[in-house]
């Protein structure tokens, strides 16, 4: 009896070749940033003396919403290079106050174009492909440009961050293998330098966003 | 052809009427065929000669290197192209007119006793172009080049008096109070041309502020100038009429440069020029600070409105001028 056997056909499967790159996009809402105070001066008519000041400002970049888009591509399991653009809408804010000849207080107010492009990185915090919540932090740099009304000004500075999150894996965790679809929860603190910011020395300001992202 | 005009520190002076051509800064003018043309020197460098008179406290060495030093200030501007020569001492006086050299000079002139110092022209009235131009320190007041405090600074009122030497009208960038004895003090200013000088002692105005270099780079530009900087332009209106003789100031929020404006004609319309880019705040107020026969010799002159802050900010691009805007004043 000639007994025929095959090879055990324990082929283990062939693993999918984890994704490599990511593309995200999403919204959420930037944060105030201090511009500084300044009043509007004169030289008195006393050498020794104190300015005389005419008039107070102080001048903010206020809130928005924003939107942004993301690529990035995986370095290794943990690490991510992504760059991003963000486009916000703020409006500048200059209150004016303590007129000498008491003119009303008034804040002034234009709207503005944000863009901001910068890239940088992303750390997973954890590997565990079958973990749905992942945390990250990240961080990186880029350029700021405001976009005044009418094109009238444009201002460009430089921008750092960072931050951090969570990862939220959709789809089936059953199999081993990193997600291909979830949610991307931001909150990153961004320092804009020069540009709208110029004069004010390094301007901070809170950045929390959520995002979809897909791999492949 | 010439015509002589004059202009004074804390007396009456210019003449820009309410026809005046709509430019930044309140420019000497005179009206060359039928049109009002600023007044400016065409040729540098421009000549000066110092008179060999003398004042208590003050030697002539002391008052031609006074004056050499207020000279610099203004030529020293980088974005104006205006230079000066000395041209060496003379006996001659500032009074008198056309003979072909600019003095500066020590003058009694006890008769006004409210006026610093005073420029005259002599002014081709073909052109606009200045000829001639001399500046009196009048010598009814005590002077001093060390600073000091019973005396007036002699450097500050020269540099005051070479604004309108190179056609500059006063800035009304400065707050005054009345005084008991009749008369404005001034308490505070922004620009070297405003029309009532710093105490005894003060050497303050000896250094030029952003409104006199930017009247200074708008009348002599350097190359660079027009494409580097911007303006501000609009509208003063009373209700539903434009107000003629407003003062029109710009604020740049991040560098603190104050620089100042009048409505130039009936419709209200103003240009601030010289600007650098960036953001500013606008504030319009009346002429309130000094006798309005200081800008402009309309005796209808309105100054019975309140101060006040335009709601927006206004960005300004370099080498042009965002979109022009009204600013709405109430009466008082």
């Amino acid at each position: 009896m000639l007994a025929l056997t095959a090879p055990a056909a324990a082929q283990a499967r062939r693993a999918a070749a984890p994704p490599r790159f990511e593309a995200g996009g999403g919204g959420g809402a930037i944060g105030a940033i201090s511009l500084g105070e300044r009043d509007a001066n004169l030289l008195t008519n006393d050498a020794a003396g104190s300015p005389y000041r005419l008039y107070a400002t102080e001048t903010r970049l206020q809130p928005a919403a924003a939107v942004e888009a993301r690529l990035g591509y995986r370095v290794t399991p943990r690490l991510i290079a992504e760059a991003r653009l963000t486009v916000a809408r703020p409006s500048l804010r200059v209150s004016i106050s303590a007129d000498a000849e008491n003119a009303s207080p008034v804040d002034a107010t234009s709207q503005l174009t944000e863009y901001v492009v910068e890239g940088g990185a992303l750390w997973r915090l954890s590997t565990d492909a079958r973990r749905r919540w992942i945390p990250f932090v990240s961080g990186g740099a880029g350029l700021a440009r405001h976009v005044h009304e009418a094109r009238a000004l444009v201002e460009n500075g430089v921008e750092g961050y960072a931050g951090g999150g969570a990862l939220y894996a959709l789809g089936s965790r059953q199999a081993a293998s990193p997600a291909r679809t979830g949610l991307r929860f931001d909150v990153r603190l961004h320092m804009l330098h020069g540009g709208i910011a110029e004069g004010a020395g390094l301007s901070p300001r809170v950045v929390a966003t959520t995002s979809a992202f897909i791999a492949f | 052809m010439s015509r002589r005009i004059a202009a004074c520190l804390v007396a009456v002076g210019l003449v820009a009427g309410a026809s005046a051509p709509l430019s930044a800064y309140l420019q000497l003018s005179v009206t060359v065929r039928g049109s009002v043309t600023p007044v400016k020197w065409t040729s540098v460098p421009v000549r000066w000669f110092s008179s060999t008179a003398s004042a208590p406290g003050v030697t002539s060495a002391q008052f031609q290197s006074a004056l050499a030093a207020a000279f610099d200030t203004w030529e020293a501007v980088p974005t104006a192209s205006i230079a000066f020569q000395f041209a060496g001492f003379t006996s001659a006086t500032p009074s008198e007119d056309n003979d072909g050299r600019s003095v500066m000079g020590f003058e009694d002139h006890g008769d006004l006793d409210r006026t610093l110092a005073a420029t005259g022209f002599t002014i081709d009235t073909i052109t606009g172009a200045i000829v001639e131009s001399d500046v009196f320190f009048n010598t009814a007041f005590a002077w001093s080049t060390t600073g000091a405090s019973t005396a007036f600074d002699l450097q500050s009122v020269a540099t005051h008096e070479i604004g309108h030497f190179i056609g500059l009208g006063h800035s009304a960038l400065g707050e005054t109070e009345m005084q008991a004895a009749g008369g404005r003090r001034v308490i505070a200013a922004a620009s070297v041309m405003f029309p009532i000088a710093f105490g005894r002692g003060n050497a303050l105005g000896r250094m030029l502020q952003p409104d006199d270099v930017a009247g200074a780079s708008a009348s002599y530009p350097d190359g660079d100038f027009d494409r580097d900087t911007g303006s501000v332009q609009g509208r003063v209106r009373l209700g539903s009429r434009g107000l003629f003789g407003a003062h029109v100031s710009a604020f740049d929020r991040r560098t603190g440069a104050l620089v100042g404006g009048f409505a130039l004609n009936e419709a209200g319309d103003f240009v601030i020029d010289g600007l650098a880019p960036g953001t500013y705040v606008i504030r319009v107020e009346p002429l309130d600070d000094a006798s309005t026969d200081s800008f402009f010799d309309d005796p209808g002159l309105d100054t019975n409105f309140r101060a006040t802050f335009y709601d927006r900010v206004v960005a300004v691009p370099a080498g042009g001028a965002g979109p022009s805007f009204d600013v709405t004043v109430t009466a008082k």
